[in-house]
């Protein structure tokens, strides 16, 4: 049973996954998906000769850095808590309105909130452990110790071991878009999302310098090659989790009797219908949103900023070069339609994962080869200028499309620009503009303490606003000669 | 108890256990049948549809000559004094229309600001497409030739070109017949036949004028455009409300009734003095109505509507399910609760309080026409049979009472489950499973035809002025005992109670009517109207704000108020 669990998702990358052209498969990148090993608890990994050496942040304390209980103090590692909110007074509300009596022991919330298949069943409760990310140690645990180890290949260490090589960027954020993101095994459809489950809205950069967040290794790429990197990586790695998702969920769909959900509105835009309608003014007024009116877009998050790392991915690693997103780009036109046949979806998605993946092999040889060469000088500057550039339209006077989540995916970018660059110090005239965006775009808190999980009152007037501030932006990241 | 009561009790018991029988008699028995059934009459052979191009009714200006008068010159019309026609109609109808009905902006609207806007944003002419035009102004090609053969409206204007002079909008034609025929015979009677308006409805249906007497002809006819006709191409969908379109108000006939500035009466008002002279076995027959000390009109008209508005929301229903069946899109968002997806989302969150139709996350379905109809349902399975034949007189009327109050009750049943079916196929899977939806809206249909063929023929008083107080108390039942979350259905909760109240003479406080306006608007339109006054423009805004500030607490506070 535990074996079925863990062992489809790796079958639904590697064999029922349809090749478009069998002749010439397109390249993958490693560490997509779950590897068909087992799992083990987090536990053996926590020897204190090994990872358990007890001392915060210390190489050889990885495990102690990461567990909740070593240091309580401070920031942590939201991870070890995974297992422990399935008891809250949130978790049970959705269970109940869900129909699980127990979230701890259903299978749909323990993919993500534990690790899947995880031997003995009781490691469950250590949460989101080691072989979630690093893979299941059952080959790995005893090779990884071996004087052999770091001759192998990063390739190697993945398809004979199963383990994520989470130094290279492109296999660690594949793996954290297993359920950041979602895959066949570990989704959060729309369904558990109006039970109360928050919504998924992954960009790495955010994730890996969050305040709140307690790093157990360090990073060995100096700022800013890493953030851009991560930033691009980011991009295209979630990108291709999701598209993969929308092709599970419409050769689910496919059958005219299907009962799934389709189209899924988790894929879609949220506050395109969690808005409160009925202003004078159309949220779109001011923009020249690529969509017909009535449509939630699909992936926005996801799509919105996702050209400006292809166009310049060229240029943080050498020897890429820009990518055919061209399929892409077809999948986001025919998923304009409130109810696209789901066959086509499935077809196009599938084409369009295969470019993904293309790219994504690119970044991730060129990270192997060894990025020696720093990113060109002024290449946050570059990207935060093609960001505001891409949330505007040409002539800068409307944007480029009013969704909520595609004018945060560009501020998000800008804000890992910005900080690369080396924040207010290096680059005063970004600040106010990129902080304000941050205040715009902030879900309020309510008068009587309720907490928002959307932008009330975010409308033409704050749209007008977001606008300039873009342009501001546009503005203050032009170079010396005041070129792009 | 009486020996006469014991005896009507006895023989309603045996009615029911030999319902079947009787209901087949029903049908040979029944004078004057309508037939709403969901297969409509052919183009073709339908009297109201225009034969072709010389059919057409010349445009309104011949109307005004006879309808547009003022109320001075009413006393002095040739009408009014060789024929007494004052005493029939209004004669001020076309300047009602005109000054005040909102009915006579309906193509003019499609030109101002908030239109142009749509158009901008929905990349076509709404001033000339069949999308807008088949409700906004259907008259846009009266005159013009016609395409040959069968034909509906809405193809009409697709094969029809375009003509520069603005319509005037939904004119006297457009509800009351487009044909050409009954237009000279209505007031110039060939010598020696039957004076038009005493002439049956059928025969007047016949030279193609519709018989808007009826409650279930008048509410086919508005919801065609107040709730959609897929069939006639009227469709208002998620796209339009996208760009722009205000949301329609949900439907009720009697407060659109009572809305409306009224170019007509009830054959009930004083003012009307031929009705009165109607004799009483020809009121249902020729005019839809019993006396107002044995039925209440209102409420009867009330029932009507609510089954016609459900229904025609079923219909919508069925058509996108059809079309989804064929690789169409399915339910389109326009079917569905609009605040289950808009509202901002929080915890505590106001919609997980509402609970849900199936898995939570999906759209479900708009809650107000079923809350209204199941009312309604609710009422007809409570029917006292004993009741509805007190108002009758003589032993074959009180027999003919009792058997219509049997077949109101057993029509009514099942309402529940049916609606409930529906809205849970909708919810099977987002925009709904098309077949489960297409066999659940197929069902409802039928339910709602069965009731509206005992509502709509049956010439008994069915809403007596004990049942009109019954269906006022489940009314203000359903909006004080359970949380109304959707601010259109309590609208309609509210809308129909006050209407029903008034007509009733029931007192409704003017202070607390202003506390329940508070929490939603009390009339389809907030502004007044006022024969004087030209229509206001939509308070679109405001509205809106209404809308989207609707709190099911202060409403269901309010309406308690309302009935201390």
């Amino acid at each position: 049973m535990i074996a079925v669990a863990w062992a489809m998702p790796g079958q639904s990358e590697s064999r029922t996954q349809p090749q478009p052209d069998a002749a010439s498969p397109s390249p993958k990148p490693y560490g997509l998906g779950q590897a068909p090993f087992a799992q083990i608890s987090s536990a053996s990994c926590a020897a204190a000769a090994c990872h358990g050496g007890g001392q915060l942040g210390a190489k050889g304390s990885e495990h102690s850095t990461w567990a909740a209980t070593v240091f309580p103090e401070g920031p942590a590692d939201s991870h070890a808590r995974a297992y422990r909110i399935l008891f809250n007074a949130e978790s049970v509300r959705m269970g109940k309105l869900l129909g699980i009596a127990a979230p701890h022991k259903e299978a749909l919330c323990l993919n993500c909130h534990s690790v899947a298949g995880v031997e003995p069943t009781a490691a469950a409760t250590e949460g989101t452990g080691c072989g979630a990310c690093h893979g299941p140690a059952e080959k790995w645990n005893a090779a990884h110790v071996q004087p052999g180890w770091h001759a192998l290949t990063n390739r190697d260490k993945w398809e004979r071991y199963g383990f994520v090589p989470t130094k290279n960027l492109t296999a660690r954020v594949l793996s954290c878009a297993g359920c950041h993101v979602g895959d066949a095994s570990r989704e959060v459809n729309h369904d558990l999302i109006a039970a109360g489950h928050p919504r998924l809205a992954f960009e790495y950069t955010r994730s890996h310098f969050s305040p709140e967040y307690r790093h157990h290794w360090k990073e060995q790429t100096p700022q800013p090659d890493f953030e851009v990197r991560a930033w691009a990586v980011g991009q295209a790695a979630t990108l291709r989790a999701a598209t993969e998702l929308l092709r599970v969920r419409a050769e689910r769909a496919i059958p005219t009797q299907s009962d799934q959900p389709w189209p899924e509105f988790a894929g879609l835009s949220c506050f395109a219908c969690h808005q409160r309608i009925g202003n004078d003014e159309l949220n779109r007024g001011n923009a020249t949103t690529p969509r017909p009116p009535g449509i939630a877009g699909w992936e926005v998050w996801s799509n919105a900023a996702v050209g400006v790392a292809a166009n310049l991915c060229s240029e943080a690693f050498p020897s890429v070069s820009t990518p055919n997103l061209a399929d892409v780009a077809r999948l986001r036109e025919l998923m304009n339609k409130r109810n696209p046949d789901p066959k086509a979806v499935a077809e196009l998605a599938s084409r369009a994962v295969a470019e993904l993946d293309t790219w994504l092999a690119d970044l991730q040889v060129a990270e192997d080869r060894g990025l020696n060469t720093r990113i060109p000088n002024d290449l946050t500057r570059k990207l935060a200028h093609a960001l505001a550039a891409n949330s505007l339209n040409p002539d800068r006077a409307k944007l480029a499309d009013h969704d909520w989540d595609a004018l945060a995916t560009n501020y998000l970018g800008l804000g890992a620009m910005y900080h690369a660059a080396g924040g207010t110090r290096a680059v005063p005239g970004w600040t106010e503009p990129i902080r304000e965006l941050s205040r715009e775009l902030k879900f309020p808190t309510g008068q009587k303490g309720e907490r928002f999980h959307s932008p009330a009152g975010f409308g033409k007037i704050e749209r007008d606003r977001v606008r300039d501030r873009f342009r501001e932006l546009f503005d203050a990241t032009v170079d010396h000669r005041g070129k792009p | 108890m009486t020996r006469f009561s014991q005896r009507v009790q006895l023989l309603a018991a045996l009615i029911l256990l030999t319902t079947t029988v009787i209901v087949s008699v029903r049908g040979g028995t029944s004078a004057n049948q309508t037939n709403p059934k969901s297969q409509p009459e052919p183009n073709n052979k339908n009297p109201l549809i225009p034969k072709g191009p010389d059919d057409l009714i010349s445009y309104s200006p011949a109307c005004v000559d006879c309808h547009g008068r003022t109320p001075d010159d009413v006393k002095n019309s040739r009408f009014t004094k060789d024929y007494r026609s004052d005493e029939f109609v209004l004669l001020t109808e076309s300047r009602t229309w005109e000054e005040s009905d909102p009915h006579s902006r309906s193509f003019k609207v499609l030109k101002e600001p908030l239109a142009r806007r749509m158009a901008e944003i929905l990349k076509y002419d709404v001033t000339k497409s069949a999308k807008c035009l088949t409700c906004h102004g259907i008259d846009k090609y009266a005159g013009l030739p016609l395409p040959e053969g069968d034909f509906d409206l809405a193809k009409r204007f697709e094969t029809v070109g375009t003509i520069d002079v603005d319509p005037p909008g939904v004119t006297c034609n457009v509800c009351h017949g487009l044909r050409k025929s009954w237009q000279s015979e209505h007031y110039n009677p060939v010598k020696g036949t039957i004076p038009w308006r005493t002439l049956a409805p059928d025969k007047k249906k016949e030279a193609g004028m519709r018989n808007l007497r009826h409650p279930v002809v008048k509410a086919q006819l508005c919801v065609s455009c107040h709730v959609g006709n897929a069939a006639e191409g009227k469709v208002v969908t998620h796209e339009m409300y996208a760009a722009g379109h205000p949301p329609l108000p949900p439907f009720e006939l009697t407060s659109y009734m009572e809305g409306e500035p009224k170019h007509w009466a009830y054959p009930t008002d004083p003012r009307l003095k031929f009705f009165a002279s109607v004799p009483a076995a020809d009121r249902w027959k020729l005019f839809h109505f019993n006396d107002a000390k044995d039925e209440s009109y209102l409420s009867r008209n009330f029932a009507v509507g609510a089954v016609v508005a459900l229904r025609a929301e079923a219909e919508l229903l069925l058509a996108d399910a059809k079309t989804a069946e064929n690789g169409g899109e399915g339910l389109d968002f326009a079917r569905f609760d609009c605040y289950a997806c808009h509202h901002d989302l929080k915890y505590p969150s106001d919609r997980q309080k509402r609970g849900y139709d199936g898995p939570p996350g999906r759209p479900t379905l708009r809650a107000a026409p079923g809350l209204i109809a199941g009312i309604v349902a609710k009422h007809g399975e409570g029917v006292e049979t004993t009741d509805l034949a007190k108002t009758a007189t003589g032993f074959h009327d009180k027999w003919i009472a009792l058997r219509e109050a049997v077949a109101l009750r057993k029509a009514a049943t099942g309402f529940h489950d049916k609606w409930l079916a529906l809205r849970k196929a909708a919810t099977a899977r987002p925009f709904g499973h098309p077949t489960k939806v297409k066999e659940a809206a197929m069902a409802v249909i039928d339910w709602c035809d069965n009731f509206l063929a005992i509502l709509g023929n049956s010439p008994s008083s069915l809403y007596t002025i004990e049942q009109a107080k019954r269906l006022r108390e489940l009314l203000a039942e359903a909006a004080t005992s359970a949380s109304i979350a959707d601010p259109e259905a309590a609208m309609l909760l509210a809308w129909g109670y006050t209407t029903l109240a008034r007509e009733a003479g029931v007192q409704l406080p003017a202070d607390r009517l202003k506390t329940l306006a508070d929490t939603v608007p009390l009339s389809v339109r907030a502004e007044p109207y006022t024969v004087e006054q030209k229509p206001a423009p939509i308070q679109f805004g405001t509205r809106m704000k209404m809308l989207s500030g609707y709190q099911a607490d202060p409403f269901r506070q309010a309406f308690e108020g309302l009935l201390k």
